[in-house]
């Protein structure tokens, strides 16, 4: 149950930063990425299927745990390994690795999602596949009319 | 007492946060990393265990035997330049991960990639959309902003050059 964008919702306001890092102590685990001004978009874990920072980990910290991507901090050594193998670049490690994990000890979901003004941050997949689609279609559309 | 083999090492955080009784010191300059190991007696094997490559071994004492020290030079991102991560780390990630997702569909390397520089491509694939729409609606490219309330008169022209030559000077 990874958390969905609404890249069209989303206006760059950085309340899901803060919430994250409100949620676990100043640590947050969300990036907020501006592109030329003009579009913003929250960058964090996706919980990938078949999970890099898992992959390298050896001391199995970071492991699969069903549907997430969980974090043993009583394992974890710090060694910064899965920040490097992560490919979207959202974990990150000082003494030790600092991952999503989706608010698991929280009532209510994930901070972020509960923070967030315009509704750009979702755990529904449906609605997010449904987003998606009629964006793609849009984008179809609006390329097949340009010509 | 520990025994570093330099050639196994990664230049990675494990022992030197691991280590109960701070034996272990990591200098970290911009470009330089280096590890040092200071004589150690305590009867703890943590660092032999918790490292990632099995490079610590534990030695008898020996007075005569130097301190253990590794230096690593960093490497540097492939677009923004900045140093983050070393060499034998990097191998490590490129020997462990299937070869079929080291390179990205554009043939990127992503492994030779900052994690800055990677969110930053990560929201630019995601924006890619939406993107062009928001460039024609972006009022700085309309038509009336760029000619004015009163249309294209010399003064108007003047003005709008001079910006285009500052924004060159800029770039």
């Amino acid at each position: 149950m990874p958390v969905y964008i609404d890249i069209n919702s989303c206006i760059g306001c950085r309340s899901c930063e803060a919430a994250c890092q409100i949620e676990h102590g100043g640590l947050g685990h969300i990036n907020v990425q501006y592109v030329e001004d003009l579009a913003a978009v929250p960058i964090f874990c996706h919980h990938c299927e078949e999970a890099l920072c898992a992959t390298v980990c050896f001391t199995a910290a970071l492991y699969k745990d069903g549907e997430i991507i969980a974090f043993d901090a009583q394992k974890c050594t710090g060694c910064g390994l899965c920040t490097l193998a992560c490919p979207f670049g959202v974990v990150w490690a000082d003494r030790i690795a600092h991952k999503c994990d989706l608010c698991q000890e929280r009532e209510g979901g994930p901070a972020c999602i509960e923070a967030c003004p315009a509704r750009a941050l979702s755990v529904d997949f449906d609605l997010a596949l449904s987003r998606a689609r009629s964006r793609t279609a849009r984008a179809a559309a609006a390329s097949r009319g340009a010509k | 007492m520990i025994k570093v083999d330099a050639s196994l090492c990664l230049g990675c955080r494990s022992c030197f946060n691991i280590c109960p009784s701070q034996n272990i010191f990591r200098n970290e300059t911009d470009c330089r990393i280096t590890v040092s190991w200071k004589r150690c007696r305590e009867e703890c094997d943590l660092c032999v265990k918790m490292c990632p490559t099995g490079a610590i071994s534990l030695v008898p004492w020996d007075e005569t035997e130097p301190e253990s020290e590794v230096s690593f030079d960093l490497v540097a991102c492939n677009i923004c330049g900045s140093k983050y991560a070393t060499e034998p780390m990097i191998k490590r990630i490129e020997s462990m991960l299937p070869a079929e997702i080291q390179k990205d569909v554009t043939g990127l390397e992503w492994i030779r990639i900052c994690p800055e520089c990677r969110r930053n491509i990560e929201a630019e694939r995601l924006v890619r959309l939406v993107l062009p729409g928001r460039r024609t609606k972006d009022w700085r490219c309309s038509w009336l902003f760029l000619a004015g309330k009163r249309g294209l008169y010399p003064g108007r022209m003047r003005l709008l050059y001079d910006l285009i030559v500052f924004a060159g000077m800029r770039i």
